[in-house]
């Protein structure tokens, strides 16, 4: 067998879960927030489309919590306008939290409580009738796996159980919007798998996703957008992919490992249209190409010409290059 | 502003249950609802009083038990706001449709019934026990009686109200409890010695001045002790303002503190 395919895998720089339409979930104008001389925001703008999943990136002290505290109206603005479902969040507080799921970063349970109890009142508030709770409730605990330590007392559940269930009280809603403030801290890689997993589903679903993280890697396979706060400031907002592009140029740059590389192989890549620029490193063809098509195209070439490639890999800047740059923490 | 008095039931439920369960509530309670029944049993056990003497003997064993109603409502309600603050539960609770308002209400409200589950029972038990011994009483002593527990349960409210004011801007549940006891319960009732001596050394020994009726209203511990001629003569001292005037400083009192909750947890940032 001849056809070079046998580990062909291409780095995809971004999950999509694109659902959008052009209604802004989250509407934020020119936000600003002082606390005395110290200016937490500085007249940020930003928006948030219906079924978007938007991240929100930007290192310690930049400003994520407090414009967090300040849509879920937990903090007054000082000046600047917020709108969540084209609502003022400070004037329809009650009608916008019908729809909002919330998960705070450091999440407080009532711990003398059981899960069940917690959650129970949480369903109460929400005017859920006694039939509907109990369905709820153990509908959405079993999706987060808490369902055998209903009855257990919050404080007795380990830090990612109780992650877990500030994951379900977010939920018991059927929320359109989810504001989730780091998610997976502290859990566990399998624990972390999952919830991300959960919030993948949870979008496919069609809901709304504003994103707080440090974990890059984890807003990269979850969100579509990205928006980088730096010292109260929003320094970019755009889509992932976009603002790869941005960073890399106009030219996708590939790796490609071919196990049988020659200068007859190379000379046929040359020519493939849509090719810039051409180098070999070991076993490896590095390729400047102008879009996706141009990879297939390359790829087809390579393995008419008898190459057996046996990996493609994309070598454009990954979210961390992006925020690093953009935050100047490459300085 | 749109209040919901779900809301506001839902969170006092809550808080009621949640109460119940406390170290500290089954600890305060027992205590008081030991010293009033023994009050009571001793009282009737030891002496040849009748039915008639009824409202001494009430009165006697709720003056013996008088600082439970400060204690009680301070200390169920010292924390209510500012623990949830230091515990974070503030974030999930105001994340769903309530307002704060609601969660001072259901607060307040919470505790308020925790409040009455004690003393109504506690009070309808001392009540028990003296009719075992002297018959029951006339059916206006004991309409008087339970008036008079509905005006101890104003001043525990006026307490409630006063620490939950305190909760909601301070730090933590510490300063909280400290400026409860020190102002609410001690300082207020300090006023009143302070302006009568103020009125002795300025020489103005006829009639009470307004001011020393002012800073006698102003402490629900001395309208506790005023209010106390429902039921008997005041055991402590010759209150200077009436009944009524107890009746209304205590709902000034209670509106005012809750009013001041309000504004002050709706202005505050939840940072």
């Amino acid at each position: 067998m001849n056809s070079g395919l046998k580990f062909y895998s291409i780095v995809i720089p971004t999950l999509k879960y694109t659902n959008h339409n052009l209604t802004g979930v989250i509407e934020v104008s020119n936000l600003k927030k002082s606390y005395g001389n110290i200016v937490a925001l500085d007249g940020i703008s930003f928006e948030v489309k219906k079924g978007e999943a938007f991240a929100f990136l930007g290192p310690n002290g930049a400003g994520k919590t407090t414009t967090i505290k300040i849509l879920m109206g937990f903090l007054y603005p000082d000046s600047g306008e917020v709108k969540i479902f084209g609502k003022d969040v400070n004037r329809y507080e009650k009608e916008i939290r019908k729809r909002i799921g919330f998960l705070p970063e450091e999440i407080g349970f009532y711990e003398n409580l059981t899960v069940y109890d917690n959650m129970d009142f949480y369903a109460r508030l929400f005017g859920i009738s006694k039939l509907e709770r109990n369905k709820i409730i153990k509908e959405t605990l079993e999706r987060v796996g808490l369902l055998d330590r209903k009855d257990s007392k919050v404080k007795e559940l380990s830090h990612g159980m109780k992650q877990r269930l500030g994951i379900a009280q977010s939920l018991i809603n059927h929320p359109e919007l989810l504001i989730y403030d780091e998610p997976t801290s502290g859990l566990d890689p399998r624990s972390s798998y999952e919830v991300r997993k959960l919030i993948k589903d949870l979008l496919r679903e069609g809901v709304t996703l504003f994103l707080s993280s440090h974990l890059l890697y984890e807003v990269q396979q979850i969100c579509d957008t990205v928006a980088i706060i730096d010292k109260g400031k929003l320094v970019k907002k755009d889509r992932i992919e976009n603002l790869i592009r941005e960073i890399r140029g106009q030219t996708i740059r590939v790796r490609i490992t071919c196990l049988n590389l020659n200068e007859d192989i190379l000379k046929i890549a040359r020519e493939v249209r849509g090719v810039t620029r051409i180098k070999t490193s070991d076993k490896a063809i590095i390729a400047d190409v102008k879009d996706e098509d141009t990879i297939a195209n390359l790829n087809s070439a390579i393995t008419k010409a008898g190459g057996r490639i046996t990996k493609i890999e994309h070598l454009t800047p990954d979210l961390e290059q992006i925020f690093l740059k953009l935050t100047g923490e490459n300085k | 502003m749109m209040i919901s008095l779900l809301s506001i039931w839902e969170i006092s439920r809550k808080e009621f249950y949640e109460h119940l369960k406390t170290k500290r509530f089954i600890l305060i309670s027992g205590l008081y609802a030991l010293g009033f029944i023994l009050s009571i049993w001793i009282s009737s056990y030891y002496s040849t009083l009748t039915s008639r003497d009824f409202l001494e003997i009430l009165a006697a064993s709720h003056s013996v038990t008088s600082i439970f109603y400060a204690i009680l409502p301070i200390a169920l309600s010292y924390d209510l706001i500012s623990r949830e603050r230091i515990n974070k539960s503030i974030y999930l609770l105001l994340s769903k449709p309530v307002n704060r308002e609601e969660v001072v209400l259901g607060k307040f409200l919470g505790v308020f019934l925790v409040i009455c589950s004690i003393l109504i029972p506690v009070v309808t038990i001392g009540s028990a026990i003296f009719s075992l011994y002297h018959g029951t009483p006339s059916l206006h002593d004991l309409s008087k009686s339970y008036l008079y527990l509905g005006a101890i349960i104003l001043a525990t409210s006026c307490y409630i109200s006063l620490s939950l004011l305190f909760s909601t801007f301070s730090r933590s549940s510490a300063t909280s409890l400290i400026l409860s006891l020190i102002i609410g319960w001690f300082g207020l009732s300090m006023i009143y010695p302070l302006s009568v001596m103020y009125r002795a050394f300025s020489g103005n020994v006829s009639g009470i001045p307004w001011y020393v009726k002012i800073a006698y209203a102003i402490s629900p511990y001395n309208n506790l002790n005023s209010l106390q001629r429902i039921i008997s003569k005041p055991l402590y001292q010759n209150p200077p303002i009436s009944v009524e005037q107890s009746i209304f400083s205590l709902i000034v009192f209670l509106v005012v503190t809750l009013l001041l909750s309000l504004i002050t947890f709706k202005r505050e940032d939840l940072s």
